[in-house]
């Protein structure tokens, strides 16, 4: 469940609106073409949270539905995004001459 | 030392140089100097112009040494030295019309900017040209120092004065990460204009946040080596091409700026698999604690219970100890979250039954403040509950759940003690805490009624689904069935003309509109009634429901044949017209209605269909793969009120045994699981080694897998997790994949530790230690089972103790004398010697009656304190006990024990 937050990247407590908002942003910008595989894990993160009643559901069991750890932490260690910072050129140059 | 090593090694060139000419030393001295051998070429020079003078040619070649020498110094941070050096670099410099443009801009790099700019202002001057190496140098130094006053120093003709406007304008931008609008403020500049690498960069820093990163990398790439921006266009253009993971990591964590979110956050995660799996939870503490502080930093104590959720398959699965889990969970919880996650496992792990939920629903307030949001976990956990007791089959009226009712009947919603009342007065509240929750109705429809007050509950919850969703036909659909089987026709005609109107255009509505007069048809047939029946099947007909056409067929031609029709004209009129499909489909199940005793039923009849049936078999070659597919598959549960067999396969598969055979590869395996039953066992097997002899071998491996699983149910084969390693090893990606969810789907097919393995494709729980593979239960250390049992109130007062050891012994007269008695055979002596095979089947066969027994007194995932009362109450009777140690020896001997289930191990064997 927290997963599906993650890759959606919404807090918890999201609204139904929220949630609409950020897959529309999210598909927008991994289209099926470019990024089949995104495309599928942000669908299926919608699919997950779309509902309220599914949300409470997932909410319930949480991780204890797991059956397979390994891939479950994995999966949540790549649902939290590494996104691109906006980085100025003098902050640039900086980091490169500390190097 | 290495001075005068140093010192030697000097001598030791200047030595050799004695005997060169002018010319020679020249070269050498050039040679040493491309070579970037600075410090030899100074030797060699210095006694060239000390042998021939100072001349012109020795000086830029001196001049050239001396900076290489003070750049290598520098870059080696000996700026002391350095300084020294440039002494010497000053006094060899040679006149500006002698130095050349990659010399002058090496030199100014060593210059300050007034210095720099001052000289090039001259040597522009003197030379007429601009320079570009120079140019560009200096380009960098304005950008990087925006010393752009530095300017006045040069000719306004010079391209790094005239673009240095341009320049300017973009640095703002470039400082301000607006790459794209800086790219394009750089637009007009030519490509020979010193800012050209700039641009370059702008364009690629553009790209990498467009995340375009091939572009990006070519873009930096093509920035040139004596650019001030190399360097970090190198790195960048390294970090976005990097093939191994650990360097680009190193790159990316290099330029932390760029990044927004734990970089790392997947080998850390790594790590604490491996610290959990090596047991040193104490650093897999301090990894989860910082993993969710990273990964959710708004709220880590969310993160901490989620991971703790997912780590709890690692103590299921016995690769966690219960202790380490627990000290685990109170380290990084405080006390009210760990109660609320210890409720959620006991709800998810022990057992079926009611009293597995009590404490959540009780802490439910916690976990979920916003009251709707309660209500629908309430109604969620009830339906969770109600749907693995049908699953499991358990009676929920049992055991410690009868505590849990009696005491939480608002919670669970239930009034009564009744077996068949209390799942459907749970669901009754589920449904009341949340109404629009459409899977609650589906399972109240699913969930086995025979009393007057069963049926009327859910009768009165289908009316309230018909009124809460009043488009949907569903509820009308499965009212209908119920008045059928409480026989009142005109109330089931009537609620499905309300789904027609609801939904005319819906093919469920349609052909449950007609399957509603082929029961009409059926009740009538069985009443004797044939004039209705004929009356029925006009009206199902009359629907023109595609899917239950066959059947109208069906019945009409088993109409005519109660009624003494001979069998052949029948068959003429019912089938000839029609597809091959569905003549077979009619034949079918005709055959599996016929049966020798039924009213008008001939042998000569049956023999007759039998051979029409044979005979359009042979036909069966102009089937379509997918055709044979839907004729082997059992039918919907809807058709149980009209045929007396669902599973139509043997049927097929006794008169055409190679039919299976003709399906395609792609469908095999899903028609494996749908239609397995022990019978058809030797067919499978025999369809899975024709099929491995000429199958790919992605689908060999599947096949292998699905042969495995058979030999272990059929107990043809005793299998280990060796033997399914040998497939799984060789199973990567999608295969894998695949393989997990057959693993999943034959499950239910199985029993004991390959149900287990299959259900979590882990197969070394086969090889668990007899004793010791299942972990202990979540309680504290002064925890004392026989208060846990006392609490749960099993076996509450004597009699009911009484009553268990009764009908314990009346199952172990009736299901286990019989092999015990051909067991012992082997131990008497030579001359009633029982071979091993028989021994070891007639041992299997004791394996799953007393499985099937442990499954039938909802013994299956109880606490292990309760399952050894149960075996201390065995053990009371005297005959049963030698016999179960006697069994229990023969188990061992036999190396039979991992296919005993944990619970059938401790009846057997007791402690651990």
């Amino acid at each position: 469940m927290l997963t599906n937050y993650l890759i959606l990247e919404l807090s918890p407590d999201a609204s139904d609106e929220e949630i609409r908002k950020h897959y529309l942003q999210k598909v927008k910008r991994y289209s099926p073409e470019r990024e089949p595989e995104m495309f599928r894990r942000i669908t299926l993160a919608y699919e997950g949270l779309k509902d309220k009643r599914n949300r409470v559901r997932g909410e319930v069991f949480g991780g204890l539905s797991v059956r397979d750890y390994d891939s479950a932490l994995h999966s949540l260690a790549d649902a939290r995004f590494v996104k691109r910072r906006r980085a100025g050129l003098g902050e640039l140059m900086k980091a490169e001459k500390t190097e | 030392m290495a001075k005068k090593k140093k010192k030697k090694g000097s001598k030791g060139i200047q030595s050799q140089l004695h005997h060169l000419s002018w010319d020679q030393l020249l070269e050498r001295g050039e040679r040493f100097l491309e070579a970037g051998k600075a410090r030899d070429a100074i030797s060699v020079l210095k006694f060239a112009a000390k042998r021939h003078g100072l001349t012109d040619e020795i000086r830029p070649l001196l001049f050239r040494s001396y900076l290489q020498r003070e750049r290598a110094l520098r870059e080696k941070s000996m700026f002391n030295e350095a300084d020294t050096l440039k002494k010497s670099v000053r006094e060899y410099m040679p006149k500006l019309s002698q130095i050349s443009a990659q010399d002058l801009a090496l030199y100014l790099s060593t210059c300050s900017n007034q210095e720099a700019f001052d000289l090039y202002g001259r040597y522009a001057a003197k030379m007429e040209v601009p320079a570009p190496a120079v140019e560009r140098f200096l380009a960098g130094r304005l950008l990087l120092h925006e010393t752009w006053e530095m300017l006045s120093c040069l000719g306004p003709e010079l391209p790094v004065v005239k673009d240095a406007d341009t320049a300017q304008a973009a640095l703002s931008l470039m400082n301000a990460a607006e790459w794209e609008k800086a790219a394009d403020a750089l637009r007009g500049l030519p490509r020979s204009s010193p800012y050209a690498p700039v641009r370059m960069f702008c364009r690629g820093m553009a790209e990498f946040y467009a995340g375009n990163d091939a572009a990006a990398a070519k873009a930096f790439s093509m920035i040139p080596e004596d650019f001030y921006l190399k360097d970090l266009a190198s790195d960048l253009e390294k970090m976005l091409l990097a093939e191994e993971k650990k360097n680009q990591k190193d790159l990316m964590r290099r330029y932390p700026q760029l990044w927004d979110g734990p970089i790392d956050i997947k080998t850390r995660m790594a790590e604490l698999i491996r610290d959990l799996e090596a047991g040193r939870t104490k650093a897999a503490e301090e990894k989860i604690s910082a993993i969710s502080e990273a990964i959710f930093p708004n709220d880590p104590k969310k993160t901490r219970v989620y991971i703790l959720q997912i780590l709890r398959s690692m103590v299921v699965q016995g690769k966690m100890g219960e202790r380490e889990y627990d000290r685990l969970v109170k380290n990084l919880l405080p006390p009210e979250d760990k109660d609320l996650l210890f409720a959620r496992i006991q709800m998810a792990e022990h057992g079926p039954g009611p009293s597995s939920v009590v404490s959540y629903l009780r802490l439910l307030e916690k976990d979920f403040t916003d009251p709707e949001e309660r209500k629908m976990a309430h109604a969620f956990v009830l339906q969770f509950v109600v749907d693995l007791m049908d699953k499991e089959r358990l009676n929920p009226a049992s055991g410690p759940n009868r505590k849990a009712i009696r005491e939480n009947r608002k919670l669970l919603g239930t009034e009564g003690d009744k077996p068949e009342m209390i799942p459907i007065e749970m669901l009754a509240k589920a449904i009341e805490l949340d109404p629009k929750n459409r899977s609650a109705y589906e399972l109240l429809v699913r969930l086995p009624k025979s009393s007057r007050p069963a049926t009327q509950l859910t009768e009165k919850l289908l009316l309230d689904m018909a009124d809460c969703f009043p488009d949907d036909p569903y509820p009308c659909l499965e009212l209908a069935t119920l008045y059928y089987r409480k026989n009142a026709f005109r109330k089931a005609e009537n609620i499905l003309e309300t789904a027609m109107k609801r939904a005319p255009h819906d093919n469920r509505v349609i052909e449950r509109h007609g399957l509603a007069f082929l029961i009409s048809a059926q009740k009538n047939m069985d009443r004797d009634k044939y004039h209705l029946v004929e009356k029925d099947l006009d009206r199902a007909q009359a629907v023109e429901a595609k899917r239950i056409g066959p059947m109208v067929a069906e019945k009409r031609a088993m109409l005519s044949l109660i009624q003494e029709e001979a069998p052949d004209p029948v068959m003429d009129r019912v089938i000839d017209d029609r597809p091959l499909f569905e003549k077979l489909r009619i034949l079918a199940l005709l055959l599996s209605e016929l049966n020798p005793t039924g009213p008008g039923r001939k042998p000569d009849m049956i023999k007759t269909i039998e051979k029409r049936f044979q005979k359009v078999l042979k036909q069966s070659s102009q089937l379509q793969s997918s055709e044979i597919v839907r004729l082997l598959r059992p039918l919907e549960e809807r058709f149980s009120m009209i045929y007396p067999t669902l599973n139509l396969s043997p049927i097929f598969l006794k008169y055409k045994k190679n039919l299976i055979g003709r399906v395609d590869d792609e469908e095999i395996l899903f028609l494996y699981d749908a239609i397995l039953t022990k019978d058809l066992i030797p067919t499978l097997r025999k369809d899975i080694r024709s099929r491995l002899k000429s199958a790919k071998p992605d689908h060999q491996l599947l096949l292998s897998f699905v042969l495995l699983v058979i030999d272990s149910i059929s107990g043809k084969k005793d299998v280990d997790s060796e033997d399914f390693k040998e497939i799984t090893d060789n199973a990567k990606g999608q295969l894998s994949e695949t393989l997990r969810m057959l693993a999943r789907r034959l499950a239910p097919h199985a029993e004991g530790h390959l149900k287990k393995a299959l259900e979590l494709f882990d197969f070394s729980l086969l090889d668990a230690s007899p004793f010791g593979g299942f972990p202990p239960l979540p309680f504290d250390d002064d925890f004392d089972p026989f208060d846990l049992f006392d609490d749960l109130g099993v076996f509450d007062d004597l009699d009911e103790e009484d009553e268990f050891q009764d009908d314990m012994t009346g199952v172990y007269d009736e299901r286990f004398g019989d092999i015990l008695n051909r067991l012992r055979m082997g131990e008497v002596g030579p001359g009633l010697f029982l071979p091993e095979a028989e021994k070891k089947r007639l041992l299997r066969e004791f394996t799953a009656i007393f499985e099937d027994f442990i499954d039938s007194i909802g013994l299956r995932g109880m606490p292990e304190s309760l399952i050894k009362k149960l075996r201390g109450l065995i053990r009371e009777q005297e005959g049963m006990r030698h016999d179960f140690d006697f069994v229990a020896r023969l188990l061992e001997e036999n190396r039979m024990l991992r296919k005993l289930s944990r619970e059938a191990r401790i009846i057997l064997y007791g402690k651990k």
